[in-house]
């Protein structure tokens, strides 16, 4: 019954653009058969939904590195995954397992280490590893000729953001158990322009998140309009389609013909669909 | 006798997102996990082929008793409206070919499974069946097996239908629906198709008596997961008639997913392994001397407005929006305990073929839309 190795599921295929437009918090259908539309709604929805995502860990990141302590098993890209029980970071996941063995506080045991380890303060060695890789990232950003673009572009690119605020805020709340080295320090006066963006971007998904299609959704709609069962006639001059309502009675709509073998009267719509919530079973 | 284990595993460091990239966005409800990352159910080769061809049996059993219903003319005791009758008499006749469904069972190991119902026209939870039970294998036990072989099934089950373009409705705003039909269209895609997904409500009806899309776009297939009963009584339904052949599922599918199927099954196939005694009054099952019974809508879904009856008492029941209607009672089945937890099997049919198995346990007896989904393998 094994099948290939991978599941395929295609990267970017309808099924991870509905994914998408739902982390997004987009309402628009997926009405596309054209596929440099469909492709220019995934890249939109795509960066979206996995900037939103994005933020709303780092919320929930940020203030669990203030406080200095760190989860088992937490990940700092580009720093490797923390072990709680040994404070300190290391290339391997918790529990990662190899040949038939664990790996759990840098060592490869006979069996998995225990799931619930509470989070732990890192030691100061660990915190100055990180000191220095804050400070290796700026100046190679440094270098640039472009450093002011260069930042711009990093604070808008989601993992760099990430990364590097995650870096900042463990430092800082690790403040007197360790000497901050230059990599805090230099960090120190770049922060708040990273933090504002982080802070709009936050709000930002706030806002979207309060009015659902009123945000994500509907930068996919283009010109169009849903045939509402209302009755109220409405256009479409695309393949996506933003409003959505439910009717129990069919009204005639007009929709003008855009491509393919369409009908050049109008259609009634709003006949199915009246019965409201999951058909699930 | 078999040994069916629930088993704990470590949750994966990253399960929420790769659930998530998988499509499963409602993982959690209310706090509670949906997705049961870090539980499973363990059973070997010989239990999983026990439930396989038990599956295999029942649905050739079903399709027996589609039969015998319109050739005897059962219709009021399924409770149809007479509007869609031509209709599954013309779409039997013409053996219209269906897509999927998944058959609810009940098995603690010992004796034979028994069918607690077939939901064979809007079934759901496929996703997580076909795709992310498979990744946490491959993720957590890769080199164990899963009976699961849905996705191929559904890739190959799209190449028999001749339309080039496939739209695929349903409730839109019920995100788990809305995923179930990106997944299926997913399926399609792969076997060739374009695919195009709407909401019902967007289906529309063109002067000549086509369906269509908002585009105008003639609809030459609609796979709606939009129960046949919901349909028969909106306005739109005096429109099918003229089209009956492009919808997925076909309208016969109308006699499967009415639970008022578990007595007629069972008449026709007294004292089947497979089956539980069930009837439309549970006075004849009291007659029987059975005293624990399970009372359910002819056409509920996900359990709701259940109720269990044992020795006269009810131990359990569910609310939901479906009291009003017909009941069906049909003989309490053991199912796999875990302590106070219950769990069902769902066997994944694809076309005639049981092509997958997924778990549903729950803190009450009653499965119901809540119920924590289980991934299983394949161990000995």
């Amino acid at each position: 019954m094994k099948r290939a190795p991978t599941l395929p599921l295609r990267r970017g295929g309808i099924l991870q653009l509905s994914t998408w437009l739902i982390l997004a918090g987009g309402t628009a259908s997926l009405m596309s058969c054209d596929s440099s539309e469909r492709q220019a709604m995934q890249a939109r929805a795509s960066y979206e939904s996995e900037s939103k995502r994005l933020i709303e860990e780092l919320d929930s990141q940020r203030q669990q590195l203030l406080s200095g302590e760190v989860p088992n098993n937490f990940q700092i890209p580009g720093i490797g995954y923390y072990h709680a029980g040994a404070h300190d970071f290391y290339e391997h996941s918790y529990n990662f397992q190899r040949d038939g063995k664990w790996f759990v506080n840098n060592a490869w045991l006979d069996q998995a280490g225990p799931e619930d380890v509470p989070a732990s303060r890192p030691t100061p060695e660990a915190l100055r590893r990180i000191d220095e890789t804050l400070d290796k990232q700026q100046r190679e950003l440094d270098a640039t000729a472009d450093t002011a673009a260069r930042y711009q572009h990093q604070a808008q690119a989601g993992p760099s953001l990430g990364s590097t605020l995650m870096m900042f805020w463990l430092l800082s709340g690790n403040r007197g158990f360790f000497s901050p080295g230059p990599g805090f320090t230099s960090f120190g006066q770049r922060a708040p322009m990273w933090e504002s963006r982080y802070r709009h971007d936050r709000d930002e998904y706030a806002r979207t998140k309060a009015y659902p299609g009123g945000g994500g959704g509907g930068s996919y709609s283009s010109s169009s309009k849903s045939s509402r069962p209302s009755g109220t006639p409405s256009s479409s001059s695309s393949s996506y389609s933003n409003s959505r309502d439910s009717g129990s009675s069919a009204h005639p709509s007009s929709s003008s013909s855009s491509s393919g073998s369409h009908s050049s009267t109008p259609s009634s719509r709003g006949g199915f669909g009246s019965h409201g919530g999951s058909s699930s079973s | 006798m078999h040994t069916l284990r629930i088993e704990e595993r470590l949750r994966r460091h990253n399960w929420k997102q790769r659930v998530e990239d998988a499509g499963l966005t409602w993982h959690s409800a209310d706090g509670q996990p949906y997705w049961a990352e870090g539980r499973h159910v363990s059973l070997s080769l010989a239990a999983a082929e026990t439930l396989e061809d038990a599956a295999n049996e029942l649905h050739q059993l079903c399709l027996q008793a589609c039969d015998e219903i319109i050739a005897r003319g059962w219709w009021d005791r399924l409770f149809l409206p007479d509007a869609a009758i031509p209709l599954i008499e013309a779409s039997w006749r013409e053996r219209e070919l269906s897509l999927y469904g998944r058959f609810d069972l009940a098995w603690d190991g010992k004796g034979s499974p028994k069918l607690l119902e077939y939901n064979a026209d809007t079934p759901t939870s496929l996703l997580e069946a076909a795709v992310v039970q498979w990744h946490w294998l491959e993720d957590s036990a890769s080199h164990l097996d899963q009976l699961n072989s849905l996705h191929e099934a559904l890739v190959e089950r799209w190449a028999l239908f001749p339309e080039p373009v496939i739209h695929f409705a349903c409730s839109w705003d019920a995100l788990e629906d809305r995923q179930t039909i990106a997944y299926l269209a997913e399926t399609a895609e792969q076997a060739g198709k374009e695919t195009i997904l709407l909401d019902m409500s967007e289906v529309g009806v063109s002067s000549d008596g086509r369906f269509t899309d908002p585009t105008e776009r003639e609809i030459q297939r609609l796979f709606k997961l939009y129960p046949w009963e919901w349909m028969a009584k909106e306005p739109f339904f005096a429109f099918v008639p003229a089209k009956r052949t492009i919808f997925t599922e076909p309208v016969w599918k109308m006699l499967l997913s009415n639970k008022g199927l578990l007595p007629i099954l069972w008449e026709l196939n007294p004292g089947h392994p497979l089956l539980l005694p069930a009837s439309l009054d549970f006075a004849e099952l009291q007659r029987s001397g059975i005293s624990s019974y399970v009372a359910k809508p002819l056409l509920g879904r996900e359990g709701a407005n259940v109720r269990i009856f044992e020795n006269g008492r009810i131990t359990a029941e569910s609310g939901g929006g479906y009291g009003e209607g017909p009941l069906v009672y049909q003989q309490k089945a053991d199912l796999l305990r875990d302590g106070h937890r219950t769990s069902v099997w769902g066997a994944w049919m694809v076309g005639d073929q049981c092509r997958a198995l997924s778990v549903r346990e729950d803190d009450s007896p009653i499965t119901g839309n809540a119920s924590r989904f289980l991934a299983h393998v394949l161990d000995g």
